[in-house]
């Protein structure tokens, strides 16, 4: 791992920074990473994006973690017999009987 | 013909019993999009009432619980479409600043993340998260205290699966209003699982 020693690291590295000083910085990005989870970007935008996406192992990291978000809140909301303890309230219960019995007849 | 015992199945299938038998959980469906215990409970009333209304057309093809939660998912999207107009837009409704704190103001690299405080490693995947309790519980939280309107669209578009544009057309709101909303909800949902449970462990 001491890539960073040889010539093809250092240039590597000077490459990555000289393109990261060139792109839109990471405030920037940020939104249109949650956007591209929406739909397309404009090409222009979308070249921005994934050209950030190669130099930012930051952003990276970013767009996995709203990945990740994604699927525990699917996968959560899709249960629909889930095990949650949550139960209506006794009021509720009753009140909600009690519409429903009448309105019956 | 359709005959009366095919609209209206068994005996157990009479709305005097839809409380004991799925109140529960709808009330558990409402109360995870909605995050309020009272609102919850005002949704499941209005989707009980919907569907005494339209019972007859019931025709049984689906399961009970199937027909009663395609009610209350209605009547849940209704609810946000509501509260969205009526809810005054939030000052903080811009594109950049959501982030804010976990960025270099100063220095070589301004704008970019700060490497203590910006997005740090998660090791764990969605479903071994979902399997502890106490994730599960920090997610709650972490959703509960999404402002309102950035609330409705995340749950509209992550939860129930809309399209931008139907959550878009759902809430009467343009597609860059909705870009923001998505935005600052998974930026602040991130930093809050971030901070309650991967830093937190």
């Amino acid at each position: 791992m001491s890539e960073q020693g040889t010539i093809w690291g250092r240039t590597k590295l000077a490459m990555i920074f000289w393109l990261a000083r060139r792109l839109p910085d990471c405030r920037e990005t940020a939104p249109y990473i949650s956007a591209s989870l929406d739909g397309p970007l404009p090409l222009e935008r979308q070249v921005k994006v994934k050209l950030h996406l190669l130099v930012c192992e930051m952003c990276v990291r970013y767009r996995r973690q709203l990945l990740f978000l994604r699927e525990t809140v699917r996968e959560q909301a899709r249960k629909i017999e889930d095990r949650g303890e949550a139960k209506l309230s006794p009021e509720a219960r009753a009140k909600l009987k009690k519409m429903l019995s009448r309105a019956e007849k | 013909m359709m005959t009366k015992a095919r609209m209206i199945p068994d005996e157990a299938r009479s709305p005097e019993n839809w409380v004991d038998q799925h109140g529960d959980v709808l009330f558990r469906f409402a109360l995870l999009r909605l995050r309020d215990a009272t609102q919850a409970e005002e949704v499941v009333q209005e989707a009980f009432l919907a569907a005494l209304q339209s019972y007859r057309n019931f025709d049984g093809n689906s399961s009970e619980r199937t027909w009663l939660v395609g009610i209350l998912r209605h009547k849940i999207t209704d609810y946000f479409r509501r509260t969205s107009k009526f809810t005054a837009v939030e000052d903080n409704e811009t594109f950049a600043s959501a982030n804010d704190g976990l960025l270099m103001t100063e220095g070589e690299w301004p704008g970019h993340w700060d490497f203590e405080s910006g997005p740090a490693p998660w090791d764990a995947t969605p479903l071994a998260a979902l399997e502890q309790a106490e994730f599960r519980r920090a997610l709650e939280g972490c959703l509960g205290a999404l402002p309102e309107r950035q609330a409705s669209a995340f749950v509209l578009r992550e939860m129930e699966e809309m399209t931008g544009e139907e959550v878009c057309r759902a809430l009467e709101i343009s597609a860059a209003n909705l870009w923001v909303l998505l935005h600052r909800a998974r930026a602040q949902l991130r930093r809050c699982i971030e901070t309650k449970w991967f830093r937190g462990r």
